[in-house]
């Protein structure tokens, strides 16, 4: 709870086990504060966090021996090179010596900052510092891992990279991904906790919350004068201008439109009808 | 009328955001306690033996003195951040991209400055007016004797400060610690040579128009005066005499004189807005060296580093499009045994970090004062040249504890096993390092001059400044509060070899069992502090 009695989040819980975990929801959900209580920047006022066990509030090293975490606003010293600041937080981390320069090496090439690794930081541009982040986030093997909208200012190859780092990473650690990008936790997750107003809507699994609004997805052509009335009316999920006029895409349980035809949802369609659901449902 | 508008807006917007952050409720705190200093005597204004009576023209003076000399030199660290905080905030990003001149923006900054102090002078203000009830000498409350000094002494100085303060910022070279350091020695200056000029356009402060107007009075009331004025700490039990004033004729070249320092202000600021970046690096008339994508100047200075930076120079280009077709590389797995903390490792890692960010010429200084020290009989070395020995390293002392909040690494930093015990003793030490290796040549001087008492004495201050630095920075979240307060000590202690203030203890003198002690027990104080103010960073 924030002062002012304002709660970041409420009535929230959430087992975790091996795999990714794709942590979606609206700006100002609590998507951050939940990342900054779970890698013990920030403490909660009220509730428990436990790893194997452990209260993470009353023993926070026991997590954070094994936690590899990549903030989403974090900076770096420019005056260091990316060798020096990895060795830097492997100092910091524990991890010295031989193994921490292979662990550097390696996690270089990981993040494609080979070549780059003996500029100072301070000439990087954004995408390549937030590669440092991932890097950084990395260099202890974490157990647990979280980042918080990591593929931010990301090239869209360097973020297929990453979303494959994350897939393979994911098969005996857990991995809290925080994004608002959809096609990120559509190529990485393997459950999802949609978050709204500090609470959890939903815990599921990529395909059963795709299954939630099988056969509500539909699709059909309207003038460009039509859109507006569109939007009131139904949840649009997208609205694309073709040479015919706008292929408008909606999320209905019944057909909105005599010309419309069911079409496979994505997982995007699937978080805006959950969204939207919990809304109504806050607001009744 | 616009530029009018903007220019409210743009101070107002500014002074709220100052005035309602807790570091300007304790720059309250401790106006309210100066204040009160000089209502219960501890601080006073004196002409040779004499004190006015305490009339409203002498409490008035009394406390606008103090004001000017406090806000001048406190106010000056106090709102020397306006336009650093838009360049940190990258506000100014977005304000360079609106229609505002640079010189409605400066102005603007400018006017923020004065009402920050103004705020502060306010404050004394009033404290004056109860302090001429508390002396109950003269009950009869004038209101422009009272406050006269305020707008004509303090008012005027405060408004070539806050130009100045802006003008700092304006040029990259003063914007940070090293312009802190800097004013602290124009100030002295300012203090000290316009009573001694004998010329009111060379008197910011107002310091030798007052004293040349309030004698003329003196030896007109008090034939046998003699002496000079003085304001400050008078300790002791001195009695003084009193005589009455009631106050200045402010005659129109009297207000002339002040008003003088506005027009300079104002001309300081139009000097800003011509050296003004406007929020870019590349166009400044003083450009700040850019960090270089290219080798540090240590790279040529071996062949094989030249290797690996024609390597590096080489390299950023293939890194994007090469990322898709690059096969995918594997981590391998971490035993545990890799992960096991070693103290020395992050001590040197905390060295490193330190020393990295100083650039070629600052190593030529640092062993140029070496040299000096070596070459100096040990109580030469220790009297003339440790304080400057000591100095030099400020800005490394003074980045202590604010560097995670400053370069936004405290997450990743915090958020590392045992950080408070592990990252942060290492810290501490490396500070305590560097003043060690700064003055190793004094020490060596020492241990071969067999001066056991000087050696500890250099060890306490060792530790003691690394404390203080850490503490500062841990609980201020900048540097700025250790570089003021550490030059203004360092001035009046190992310079003018105060005995209680000369934590460097520069002399035999200056050295007592009484005072090591004392610094001992501040140095593990002040560790403490610093702890308790990271375990709340980190448990925040």
């Amino acid at each position: 709870m924030y002062s002012g009695k304002v709660w970041a989040l409420k009535q929230f819980s959430l087992e975790l086990g091996p795999g990714v975990l794709g942590l979606v929801g609206p700006n100002g959900a609590g998507k951050t504060t939940l990342m900054r209580i779970l890698a013990t920047v920030t403490r909660a006022t009220e509730g428990r966090i436990t790893w194997n066990g452990v209260d993470t509030a009353r023993s926070p090293d026991a997590l954070s021996a094994e936690l590899g975490y990549l903030p989403q606003d974090f900076g770096v010293y420019p005056n260091l090179n990316a060798i020096e600041f990895l060795e830097y937080m492997a100092a910091v981390r524990g991890l010295t010596g031989r193994p921490a320069r292979r662990r550097i090496d390696e996690l270089l090439e990981v993040v494609n900052l080979v070549e780059a690794r003996k500029r100072p930081l301070g000439s990087f541009s954004g995408g390549m510092k937030q590669r440092i982040g991932i890097a950084q986030a990395l260099l202890n093997d974490p157990k647990l891992l979280i980042v918080d909208e990591p593929t931010a200012g990301l090239d869209p190859e360097e973020r297929v990279h990453f979303r494959n780092l994350l897939s393979e990473l994911a098969g005996q650690r857990v991995v809290i991904l925080s994004t608002h990008i959809v096609s990120d936790v559509e190529a990485t997750a393997t459950q999802m906790a949609v978050i709204s107003h500090g609470r959890l809507v939903t815990h599921t699994s990529p395909e059963a919350l795709l299954k939630s609004v099988a056969g509500k997805v539909w699709e059909w052509v309207i003038p460009s004068s039509a859109l507006a009335k569109v939007k009131e009316s139904f949840l649009l999920s997208a609205a694309t201008r073709r040479s015919d006029g706008v292929h408008v895409r909606v999320v209905d349980e019944k057909s909105p439109h005599p010309d419309a035809t069911p079409i496979p949802p994505t997982l995007e369609d699937a978080y805006l009808d959950c969204i939207s659901a919990h809304r109504e449902a806050a607001a009744t | 009328m616009n530029t009018v508008r903007v220019l409210y807006h743009l101070a107002l917007a500014d002074f709220l955001e100052r005035v309602r952050r807790y570091s300007f409720l304790l720059t309250l705190a401790a106006t309210v306690y100066l204040g009160y200093a000089v209502i219960v005597d501890d601080v006073k204004l004196r002409f040779g033996d004499y004190r006015g009576v305490n009339n409203s023209a002498w409490v008035g003076l009394q406390m606008a003195m103090c004001a000017t000399i406090f806000v001048s030199l406190a106010g000056f660290y106090v709102v020397k951040n306006t336009v650093g905080r838009d360049i940190q905030t990258r506000v100014g990003q977005i304000l360079a991209t609106t229609p505002i001149d640079k010189l409605d923006y400066l102005f603007g900054k400018a006017l923020s400055n004065l009402g920050v102090m103004a705020v502060i002078v306010l404050v004394l203000a009033v404290a004056a007016a109860v302090g001429q009830f508390w002396a109950g000498q003269d009950l009869r409350v004038e209101l422009w004797p009272l406050l006269a000094p305020f707008l004509l002494i303090a008012l005027p100085a405060l408004a070539f400060v806050a130009a100045l303060a802006v003008f700092f910022e304006t040029l990259p070279g003063l914007r940070g610690g090293f312009g802190n350091v800097m004013y602290f020695f124009l100030w002295v200056f300012l203090l000290t040579y316009g009573p001694e000029a004998h010329n009111a356009f060379a008197d910011c402060l107002g310091f030798g128009l007052l004293e040349s107007h309030l004698k003329v009075g003196l030896y007109a009331q008090l034939p046998d005066y003699h002496g000079g004025m003085g304001i400050g700490i008078l300790t002791g039990l001195h009695s003084y005499k009193s005589f009455l004033w009631q106050g200045f004729a402010w005659r129109i070249d009297l207000v002339s004189m002040r008003l003088y320092w506005f027009a300079v202000a104002f001309a300081l600021i139009l000097l800003a807005a011509v050296l003004f970046d406007r929020f870019d690096p590349a166009r400044g008339f003083l450009r700040v060296r850019p960090i270089s994508a290219g080798p540090s100047w240590w790279h040529h200075l071996a062949p094989w580093r030249r290797r690996a930076a024609t390597a590096d120079a080489r390299g950023d280009g293939a890194m994007n499009g090469a990322a898709a077709r690059k096969p995918m590389v594997h981590l391998s797995p971490l035993s545990p045994a890799a992960l096991r903390f070693r103290a020395a490792a992050v001590l040197l890692a905390e060295l490193r970090l330190m020393l990295k960010r100083q650039r070629w010429w600052w190593y030529v200084v640092a062993a140029g004062l070496l040299i000096a020290s070596l070459a100096n009989p040990a109580q030469e070395a220790r009297r003339e040249l440790l304080p400057w020995v000591w100095l030099w390293p400020i800005l490394i002392w003074s980045a202590m504890g604010t560097r995670e909040a400053r370069h936004q690494t405290d997450e990743l930093i915090f958020s590392a096993a045992h950080s408070l015990r592990r990252q942060f003793p290492a810290a501490w030490l490396a500070g305590v390092i560097v003043a060690v290796l700064m003055g190793s040549g004094v020490a060596l001087r020492l241990l071969l001059a067999r001066d056991w008492a000087g050696l500890l004495g250099f060890a306490v201050g060792a530790v003691f400044i690394s404390s203080l630095a850490l503490a500062m920075g841990v609980w201020s979240g900048t540097g700025k509060l250790f570089e003021a307060v550490y030059i203004i000590w360092w001035y009046i202690g190992p310079v003018h070899h105060d005995r209680n203030l000369d934590f460097m203890f520069t002399s035999p003198q200056s050295f007592s069992w009484g005072v090591l002690r004392f610094y001992i027990l501040a140095a593990f104080l002040l560790f403490g502090i610093a702890v308790l103010g990271r375990r709340r960073q980190i448990q925040a």
